[in-house]
């Protein structure tokens, strides 16, 4: 064994031009493998050589060449180092030491004994040299020949060491030029794939880069993108500068923006609306990329679902009212009736001889109130069936729960059902639309009415109360002394279109539910004591101003 | 026979509706009592007056229907005149087949309510002196020996005073004598009158 420093003059000179120009011309890691192998044998007198290349999960045979009736072929491949291809321990030592090792008559001389692939080939000449990069260790290239001893020369060795640290060069920036190459088509794939508009921008407002999602969504062309004509300032409406220009200095800080909503400028003029997430280059805080999505779809569809459930709202209102009709007739005639009477009562007391003034303006002071009555009635119903945007009014949940009542009064007569109300008289204002909490109500009595429809025997018994929940809640309760709700069934009753009455719709406690969600408060279900069902909801108090 | 003005009975339990009914009722000069419920009406200390009753048939507790059959059972029978928010027919029906007078729904013209109210009164007058005239009748024929009752219920049933005799095996005479003392308690001016007083006690038995 011996550590060869050959002087540079003894290199072969061709032998590495032959190699540079192997390396500089291929790029391709195979090619340049094959270059490698093929040159090293035929340089070196080698009748065999593997190249190991050291891996994570540690030494791999990457490439084999061997000659054959004065042929050389070389064979790439990727197998782990075992006894059997190489002197293992002669390996381990160049791996471990960094050094080269030439065993000039391995057999003979009997340098590593116990290895059992030179006891066993009878390896003559082996030469074994680290690659290495930038005092980075990379692999291995390891030469034998059998037939003669000492056949790697010491110049030849030197050839050998400058091609090998050529080699490791080369090997590893076409790995990473590889591992570029393979990073550029996923981002290419991401780019083109098209599933979301990405584009390159200056902070000052150019669009270097963008894809054809990007182009579709904002309809523009190439032509446009290649021309400059595309500008992410000018796309954006004058309402959502203001606050791209607030990101900014989040953006400078963290690198990122978190996908938000704004809206862009169709070049036709519209408008299309966006989630978009950003992200600045690493190198260069001024451009970045961006990830757009249309939203467009998702705002329609959106919005239809709002419509559709405003209508089945409204419908269920309806429902909710027509079963409540021959009350409402009721609640709206009987003021009329009273003053039907009290004028035909009046008129008789002015015509009197003498006329009786007095029980006259009594008559008309009747009719007055009634008047007022009927027109209170008539008013809570349009606002219950109208039409109308959701509102934030301050809402005073026990007078709304006696407005209600007051409108369900005949029907509860009608089914024999005893009302009870325990309105706590502290409560808290809530914030919220009135009308649409109070049709929950209406829709939860109409519900306890009809779950005591069916006669058994028991008295008829519905309680009404609200009370304060917490420091931040009211809770409001319907209990009715009906059947009760089965709970293996309690959270299917809030799904729409679920429904246990034969000519319900399944929507109203859905609808009532996510009204009350909205209002950030709860609805729910439980028993009322051993009969019935309780209903409760609570909403969220007004913060005092 | 009771001589106190007629009394119009008013059982609404919508206050309004109550008020604007009896003032109705006192503009045309008839005396309106009003109560809420049925239980203050059967409560309340009545005067042997003609008069109706003017009843809302959704009544808490009660509906006016049944509340018409449990006056009939506790032997009050005032004629009824139904108001109703929102009566069907097959209510009314039963309401009128039950003795109702008039069954009014809301609004109603005042005129219908208090020409129901007069029938009403109208028709409890006759009622009541119908009532009186029997209560008479009773009177009288609690006056009739064993033998006077056996002897009226054969006259009713057509027989001559022959098959009489011969029925009761005494002599015809003697049942000419029962006879004259028959008619003469019983104030008949003829047989044809006695027969309907029968008519009216129904069928009093021998």
């Amino acid at each position: 064994m011996s550590m060869i420093a050959a002087p540079l003059e003894h290199l072969d000179l061709a032998t590495v031009l032959k190699v540079s120009q192997a390396v500089s011309g291929e790029m391709a890691l195979e090619k340049l493998l094959d270059t490698l192998m093929r040159t090293a044998v035929e340089h070196a007198g080698a009748q065999r050589a593997l190249l190991i290349l050291v891996r994570e999960a540690g030494p791999r045979i990457a490439a084999e060449a061997t000659t054959s009736n004065g042929m050389v072929v070389v064979r790439l491949c990727d197998e782990p180092v075992t006894g059997s291809l190489l002197a293992e321990t002669v390996l381990r030592h160049v791996l471990c030491t960094r050094e080269n090792v030439i065993l000039d008559d391995a057999s003979a001389l009997n340098a590593f004994p116990t290895d059992p692939y030179i006891a066993r080939r009878l390896t003559r000449s082996v030469f074994c040299l680290p690659l290495m990069n930038q005092a980075k260790l990379i692999g291995a290239l390891y030469l034998e020949n059998n037939l003669a001893p000492g056949v790697f020369a010491a110049a030849r060795t030197a050839v050998l060491k400058l091609l090998a640290s050529q080699a490791a060069i080369s090997i590893e920036n076409s790995r990473l030029y590889r591992n570029l190459a393979e990073r550029e088509a996923r981002i290419r794939r991401l780019v083109d794939a098209n599933i979301v508009g990405i584009f390159v921008w200056e902070l000052e407002g150019r669009i270097i880069e963008a894809n054809d999602a990007f182009l579709a969504m904002v309809g523009y062309d190439r032509e446009d993108l290649v021309a400059s004509r595309l500008r992410w300032t000018e796309l954006t409406p004058p309402e959502w500068r203001d606050r791209d220009k607030q990101l900014i200095p989040e953006l400078a800080k963290s690198g990122t923006l978190q996908p938000f909503e704004k809206e862009y400028f169709r070049k036709d003029g519209s408008r299309v609306p966006v989630l978009i997430g950003v992200a600045a280059f690493e190198e260069n805080v001024n451009q970045g990329v961006a990830f757009v999505l249309d939203l467009t779809e998702r705002k329609r569809a959106a919005e239809a679902l709002r419509e559709a459930q405003g209508a089945l709202a409204r419908a269920n209102r309806a429902t909710t009212l027509g079963m409540l009709g021959a009350s409402i007739v009721h609640e709206v005639n009987q003021p009329l009736g009273a003053i039907a009477a009290s004028a035909a009562a009046g008129s008789r007391w002015l015509s009197a001889q003498p006329p009786d003034l007095d029980k006259a303006q009594r008559s008309l002071e009747r009719i007055i109130n009634d008047s007022r009555r009927a027109s209170a009635v008539v008013g809570r119903l349009r606002a219950l069936v109208k039409r109308q945007e959701p509102r934030k009014d301050r809402v005073d949940l026990n007078e709304a729960i006696l407005e209600v009542l007051a409108l369900t009064d005949d029907e509860v007569r009608r089914h024999d059902i005893l009302v009870e109300t325990s309105l706590a008289a502290d409560l808290p204002t809530v914030e919220g639309d009135r009308i649409q909490i109070q049709q929950i109500v209406l829709n939860l009595v109409v519900n306890a009415i009809e779950a005591m429809s069916a006669p058994d025997g028991r008295r008829r018994q519905l309680a009404i109360g609200s009370a304060r929940e917490d420091t931040n809640a009211v809770r409001v309760e319907v209990r009715d002394s009906g059947p009760g709700v089965d709970p293996s069934h309690a959270d299917r009753l809030f799904e729409a279109f679920y429904t246990t009455k034969a000519e319900g719709m399944g929507m109203g406690l859905c609808i009532s539910r996510a009204i009350i969600e909205a209002h950030g408060g709860r609805l729910w279900v439980g028993p009322n004591g051993s009969h019935g069902a309780a209903f409760c909801f609570s909403l969220p108090v007004l913060a005092a101003p | 026979m009771a001589a106190e003005r007629p009394v119009v009975f008013v059982i609404d339990d919508d206050p309004s509706m109550r008020h604007a009914v009896e003032d109705l009722v006192a503009s045309v000069g008839l005396e309106p009592r009003v109560f809420a419920t049925p239980q203050e009406f059967l409560q309340a200390k009545r005067a042997d007056a003609p008069g109706c009753l003017v009843l809302d048939v959704r009544l808490p507790g009660a509906s006016g229907l049944a509340f018409q059959q449990e006056l009939a059972r506790a032997g009050i029978h005032f004629p009824v005149i139904f108001i109703t928010g929102h009566g069907d027919i097959p209510m009314s029906v039963r309401a009128i087949k039950a003795g109702a007078v008039e069954f009014l729904s809301k609004p109603f013209r005042d005129q219908e309510l208090l020409d129901a109210i007069h029938a009403g009164i109208e028709r409890d007058r006759v009622q009541r002196q119908a009532a009186a005239a029997i209560a008479e009748l009773q009177q009288r024929f609690a006056t009739l020996t064993e033998r006077e009752r056996e002897i009226m219920a054969l006259v009713l049933a057509g027989h001559a005073n022959k098959r009489i005799a011969a029925k009761l095996g005494v002599a015809e005479g003697t049942v000419k004598v029962h006879r004259g003392q028959i008619m003469r308690k019983m104030l008949a001016q003829s047989v044809q009158e006695l027969v309907r007083m029968g008519d009216m006690l129904g069928k009093p038995k021998s």
